[in-house]
């Protein structure tokens, strides 16, 4: 959704709500990368299906949604994606192994102060927030991935505000420590 | 107020990532997303098929609409003229056959009642229009004479609404010639004559062809009958 302005979003999902394909495309360009993410964190290998899901439920109350920011069709589209992981959650009635599933190419071992950003992938990145404790990696994920503000996470997660803002530090200062604490591909 | 992990307290909503590797972890977790992504086919598809759906529903609605409106019109049309038609009294009604006498010229086919039926029992000689109106309760009131035999009192009914030319309860025994005949009664040939020969078309009823003798009838006294409405 980063690469939507406000005024591009507006007119997209207008057309999208008049069933205009390419504008809904827009929007699912726009949304879908953060939505994947946020699931490979909390749901690992169930992701893409989770995505799926999300989306039908997505299609089915576009034509409902009334919000004029990107930001409140963002956090609506993380809404259904983490009530599906949710429901998920309650019918496998386990916690799916997210550190473990679908690891990357290794990256390579050499000097990862230094090359950090050439050597850790995307699925390197979210496997390292999913070893977070849970709380923190979504929170993570909802305020630095999907790009949701305090307030938006806090809503989501029916937390405070100020409960996001500790659970967001705590995370991060913990994948810092993972991090000086190995290279990233030892830490995978 | 810092803590155990460093929570100083800030509560604003920026967060500032310093260390490098943190911030690169977050960097590759951000990074643009490649096309096509997964699930873009199937969250198409899904869409082509809600919005498909629910066009089909916009469409059907109107002509659903439509069509109730077109049956609501040919409903309403159909009752207000019946009921109109019934008003004015256009409708031939089983069981008002002398209705029919009561208008005589609105140009309708006349449904003859039973009275109608009986040979000599023509009124097409009286004056149209005048004779029928006075008589309704006249022959109400004498149908309903307590005392008479069903007899005399479809004699006396017949004898009232023909104008006394009525041979209804004689059984071929009529003392009088029919209507203003002066023909013998034995003479039945020239009785026939005169019966069929005698009528004339009212005004404002199609010429019977029953009122001139059907080549192909032998029986005189068919061929002097009126021309039959079917009625119920």
């Amino acid at each position: 959704m980063r690469q939507m302005t406000p005024e591009a979003f507006v007119e997209n999902l207008a057309a999208a709500q008049r069933g205009d394909e390419a504008s809904f495309t827009a929007l699912f360009r726009a949304t879908q990368p953060a939505v994947l993410r946020y699931l490979r964190v909390v749901a690992g290998h169930r992701a893409e299906d989770l995505a799926a899901e999300t989306w039908l439920q997505v299609v089915r109350g576009l034509s409902s949604f009334s919000g004029a920011e990107p930001a409140a069709f963002r956090g609506w589209v993380m809404s259904i994606a983490r009530h599906r992981w949710m429901d998920d959650m309650r019918a496998s009635a386990r916690r799916p192994d997210v550190a473990l599933y679908a690891l990357p190419d290794r990256p390579a071992e050499s000097d990862v102060a230094a090359s950090v950003d050439e050597i850790i992938t995307t699925e390197a990145a979210l496997a390292l927030i999913a070893r977070l404790p849970r709380d923190q990696a979504e929170v993570v994920a909802l305020r630095f991935i999907a790009d949701l503000d305090v307030a938006g996470t806090a809503e989501l997660l029916r937390k405070q505000p100020g409960t996001v803002r500790v659970l967001a530090h705590r995370g991060l200062k913990r994948l810092e420590t993972i991090l000086q604490a190995g290279s990233p591909a030892d830490q995978l | 107020m810092a803590t155990q992990d460093g929570w100083t307290g800030d509560m604003s909503d920026h967060l500032d990532v310093e260390d490098t590797l943190v911030a690169a972890v977050l960097a590759a977790a951000t990074a643009p997303a490649e096309a096509p992504l997964p699930g873009e086919a199937a969250a198409l598809a899904a869409f082509r098929q809600s919005h498909r759906s629910s066009r089909r529903l916009r469409l059907l609605r109107p002509a659903d609409n439509l069509k109730l409106f077109a049956a609501t019109l040919c409903g309403g049309v159909v009752i207000v003229s019946g009921v109109a038609a019934a008003a004015t009294g256009t409708m031939p009604l089983v069981g008002h056959h002398h209705s029919s006498h009561s208008h005589p010229a609105n140009g309708h086919s006349k449904t003859p009642g039973p009275a109608g039926d009986a040979p000599g029992n023509d009124t097409s000689g009286s004056e149209p229009g005048t004779q029928g109106k006075h008589q309704g309760p006249a022959v109400s009131d004498l149908a309903r004479t307590p005392g008479q035999t069903g007899v005399e009192q479809g004699q006396g009914v017949c004898g009232l609404a023909s104008d006394s030319k009525c041979q209804a309860g004689q059984h071929g025994a009529a003392a009088a010639p029919h209507g203003k005949s002066s023909a013998a009664p034995n003479d039945k040939s020239a009785k026939a004559d005169q019966r069929a020969g005698s009528r004339k078309p009212r005004p404002g009823t199609r010429p019977s062809t029953a009122a001139t003798p059907a080549p192909s009838t032998d029986h005189p006294s068919r061929a002097a009958h009126p021309a039959k409405t079917p009625s119920a």
